[in-house]
């Protein structure tokens, strides 16, 4: 419990009253004032037109007159909405119900510190556990001058046990000092825009106390991080990957794409080709099915590395053989010069 | 007679209510959130804890805040 002086209490409760926002919205009757004007100016076209007996044009500035009022009549009505919705009593607390806020914050928190010169108002909280991870206490500090700002508050760890990947995180939803809000988001705003300072910390407390698994800037399964599967590293957020293929987490580090399909995969998912050395994946890599050793597509002929293939005895035809091995065998001697083409017929001499 | 209630629930209500005299605690909590488990709430009147059948009085301000509030990343 905090035992601060009524006086300094007295002291932050009118800062805090004085700068509340303002209460609720004020009606504006100038577009309906607008909307009047300019039905005047369209019944002063039915007047023209009537006096001059143009039953046509009679309809038409009628129907524009009709149009008119029914616009004075929408923006009247909108008015007269918010006319009927002011309640100033719910809209602003008053400098009592500041005051009695500000004592009972410090019954209801271990500790309520006002900093008159750094127009700081704050609260410090038990120390909070999630899931057995201890974070300890956290302090909630709210600018007296900024509580119709957005970023009115922020969260302080007191006694930090950050993310091991990520310091700036110092609880699951809080990062670089900004709570966020999620389901309290709304009931959060509607508190500090009535000045209800009470509810606000509290509202604030129970998000901290309260841990969303599916929503966290680091989840608390990896709070104190995590490993990498091949190395054994402690990773960082922007150092995690994943196995295509088994989906363990390694590092960037000990990731390596497969030369074949150009996924990424661990050093368990993935082998060397025999003859390039590039990596390639399980589902990549062939054996050789002379020598058995596992290559990369590339590297392989007709499911042969080369230096089988090398080692292949020769099974071409004689034929074949012959035309590839020897040259051209010379004509027979009594072959003609020029001997007869398709199309063409000797003539005797 | 009139008080004050608190709903921090969802998007969050506060307006002056009027109540039959001698409505207690976990009466003007079934009105209000019905539905829910009071022990699901932190319910206090004036900012102090109270027991659900205590009854309330005229100007009393009453609040409903739930203890579980999941935020977001």
């Amino acid at each position: 419990m905090t035992m601060l002086s009524l006086r300094t209490m007295v002291r932050m409760a009118v800062r805090l009253q004085s700068r509340l926002p303002p209460s609720t919205e004020f009606p504006d009757f100038s577009p309906a004032i607008a909307a009047w004007q300019q039905l005047l100016q369209a019944n002063a076209r039915l007047e023209f037109v009537r006096q001059r007996a143009w039953p046509t044009a009679q309809l038409s500035v009628t129907s524009e007159v009709a149009r008119a009022a029914s616009l004075v009549r929408l923006r009247l009505e909108d008015e007269l909405n918010i006319c009927k919705a002011i309640k100033p009593a719910r809209a602003t607390a008053t400098l009592r119900d500041v005051l009695a806020d500000l004592q009972a914050l410090g019954r209801e928190f271990p500790e309520l510190r006002i900093d008159l010169r750094l127009n700081q108002l704050s609260v410090v909280t038990e120390p909070i556990n999630l899931e057995e991870v201890p974070l300890g206490r956290f302090e909630i500090v709210v600018r007296c001058d900024q509580l119709d700002e957005y970023r009115a508050y922020h969260v302080m760890a007191l006694d930090p046990s950050p993310a091991a990947s990520n310091s700036d995180t110092i609880h699951p939803h809080v990062q670089d000092g900004i709570l966020c809000e999620g389901e309290g988001h709304h009931a959060i705003r509607a508190a500090l825009s009535q000045g209800r300072l009470w509810d606000f910390f509290v509202l604030v407390r129970q998000v901290l106390q309260t841990y969303n698994g599916s929503s966290a800037f680091v989840s608390l399964e990896r709070w104190h991080g995590s490993d990498c599967g091949d190395c054994g590293d402690l990773m960082s957020d922007d150092d995690i990957t994943s196995c295509e293929r088994c989906d363990s987490q390694i590092c960037l580090d000990c990731s390596a794409s497969c030369e074949d399909c150009g996924h990424s995969y661990c050093s368990e998912c993935r082998g060397l080709c025999h003859n390039c050395d590039q990596y390639v994946c399980m589902a990549c890599s062939r054996a050789c099915t002379g020598c058995d050793h596992h290559f990369c597509q590339s590297c392989l002929q007709a499911g042969r590395c080369a230096a089988c293939v090398e080692d292949l005895p020769p099974e071409n035809s004689p034929d074949e053989h012959q035309d590839l091995a020897s040259p051209e065998a010379p004509p027979p001697a009594d072959a003609a010069i020029q001997p007869l083409r398709l199309g063409e017929v000797a003539v005797p001499a | 007679m009139k008080i004050l209630v608190i709903n921090n629930d969802g998007g969050g209500f506060a307006d002056y209510v009027e109540v039959a005299e001698g409505t207690t605690v976990k009466q003007l909590f079934d009105r209000q959130v019905g539905g829910s488990k009071p022990q699901n709430y932190l319910i206090r009147v004036n900012r102090l804890p109270v027991s659900a059948e205590q009854a309330l009085q005229d100007g009393d301000r009453i609040s409903f805040t739930p203890v579980k509030i999941e935020g977001a990343a």
